[in-house]
């Protein structure tokens, strides 16, 4: 009888030891079990290699973009919130969440069928539900790179470096050449989609930071943001 | 054989839990790691420490009512001198901010509006709690600037002579007005040209 009670405590020892290893967080903040499955973790704001969007359950997209991004997508399609889903982790490697979040604070990003996108707040943005996937992804990382100037202290945000080059006569873009608190989003979103044209109303097929173009802005998003 | 085998399980079991237990107890904690977003660290050198702020007055080169012409030309780093259409004079100065040069403005030989930058040359601003603090809520706020864009905010202290114009975000201070106490109204007419309402008109265009 006492060795089958020994058996039962050793089988019981093991597996409490297994699941204590495997499910509790560890001191290194992540349980193994956690730190096995995730692929890639923005929220520690990592430098490193651009990591690849995981599959993520359409049902649940939503709410992983708010929990692991901070940001609420309202009304949005299921294509656009993939296509944020996927640019999210895209730029996940730079300061850019990070940025977003100097405070803990849940970004909402309303959908709109008319009028402009635009920021409204802090933590508010209204965008419209771009079918075109460069034109979302580029319209979606400008507007929330307002969030950047607006809630970082200048140290940071280099608000005034940026303007003072605006002072100057340089813009990153023909749309940012019209006031300096577009072209500072211009300048972040360009900078995170290398190789795209511009997309806004004064597009003339031109791309802000290719062949060496704009190298005062390139290299300040490059300060802020760090290596995309 | 069986004695062999408890015996290895005992000494396997015994040795994962007091391993666990160590690396659980001894590891320093480097950071959390967690899906909720209100446990997000905030960025290295965000605004949770301040450093000390300088008295405001020490942006101020001169005495609003009792500085002269002749000493405010002994100021150094001046740009430009021009005489407005009212007959007072105007001076500006360089500053750190090329988009707002630092300003006085003297008539009857005497300063009656100075505007200052309070950006240094690391970037750092003054903060507006502290003189929230010191002085008390502003008579006015406004809303909108020309200079600064649609959400920075002019906090006016119209009866104690002085403005400020701030991200009310981060509360970072960009501009100190310096001028004879007077109200309100007679602020914004005179010296509040920067204040602007953003419309629709001038929203995004994206």
């Amino acid at each position: 009888m006492a060795r089958n009670q020994l058996k039962l405590l050793l089988v019981f020892l093991l597996v409490l030891t297994i699941s204590f290893s495997l499910f509790v967080p560890t001191t290194y903040g992540q349980s193994f079990a956690e730190k096995t499955t995730r692929v890639g973790d923005p929220q520690t704001f990592s430098a490193g290699p651009k990591t690849q969007a995981p599959p993520v359950d359409p049902q649940n997209i939503r709410s992983e973009i708010r929990d692991k991004f901070g940001i609420n997508m309202i009304g949005f399609g299921q294509q656009q919130m993939q296509w944020a889903w996927e640019k999210l982790w895209d730029v996940s490697h730079t300061n850019f969440v990070k940025l977003l979040h100097p405070k803990p604070t849940i970004i909402n990003i309303n959908r709109i069928n008319e009028g402009y996108s635009s920021q409204l707040g802090p933590t508010e943005i209204n965008l419209k539900n771009y079918e075109d996937e460069t034109l979302f992804k580029v319209i979606f990382i400008h507007e929330l790179g307002h969030i950047i100037y607006w809630y970082n202290d200048d140290k940071i945000s280099h608000q005034t470096e940026h303007n003072n080059l605006h002072k100057r006569g340089l813009s990153a873009t023909r749309y940012g050449a019209t006031d300096k608190t577009e072209n500072y989003p211009e300048m972040i979103t360009y900078y995170l989609n290398p190789g795209k044209t511009e997309q806004t109303l004064f597009s003339q097929a031109v791309v802000p930071f290719a062949n060496g173009r704009n190298p005062e802005y390139f290299n300040l998003a490059k300060a802020i943001l760090g290596d995309y | 054989m069986k004695k062999i085998i408890i015996a290895l399980l005992v000494i396997t079991t015994l040795v994962l839990f007091f391993f666990t237990v160590y690396m659980a107890l001894t590891t320093p904690k480097t950071q959390q790691n967690t899906t909720l977003i209100s446990t997000i660290t905030p960025y290295p050198g965000s605004t949770k420490t301040f450093p000390k702020s300088k008295e405001l007055s020490s942006y101020i080169k001169t005495t609003v009512g009792s500085t002269t012409d002749k000493e405010v030309e002994t100021i150094a780093g001046r740009k430009n001198k021009i005489t407005l259409p009212d007959g007072s004079t105007e001076y500006t100065f360089e500053s750190i901010n090329l988009s707002s040069n630092d300003t006085i403005v003297t008539k009857n030989n005497t300063v009656v509006f100075e505007k200052a930058n309070t950006i240094d040359s690391s970037y750092t601003h003054p903060r507006l709690s502290e003189y929230v603090t010191r002085y008390g809520k502003a008579d006015a706020e406004f809303t909108g600037s020309k200079t600064y864009g649609k959400f920075t905010k002019t906090y006016v202290y119209a009866t104690r002579g002085f403005a400020l114009i701030a991200n009310p975000y981060t509360e970072e201070i960009n501009e100190i007005h310096s001028f004879l106490p007077q109200s309100i109204d007679s602020y914004v007419k005179t010296w509040g040209s920067d204040i602007k309402t953003f419309t629709e008109e001038d929203e995004e265009k994206l």
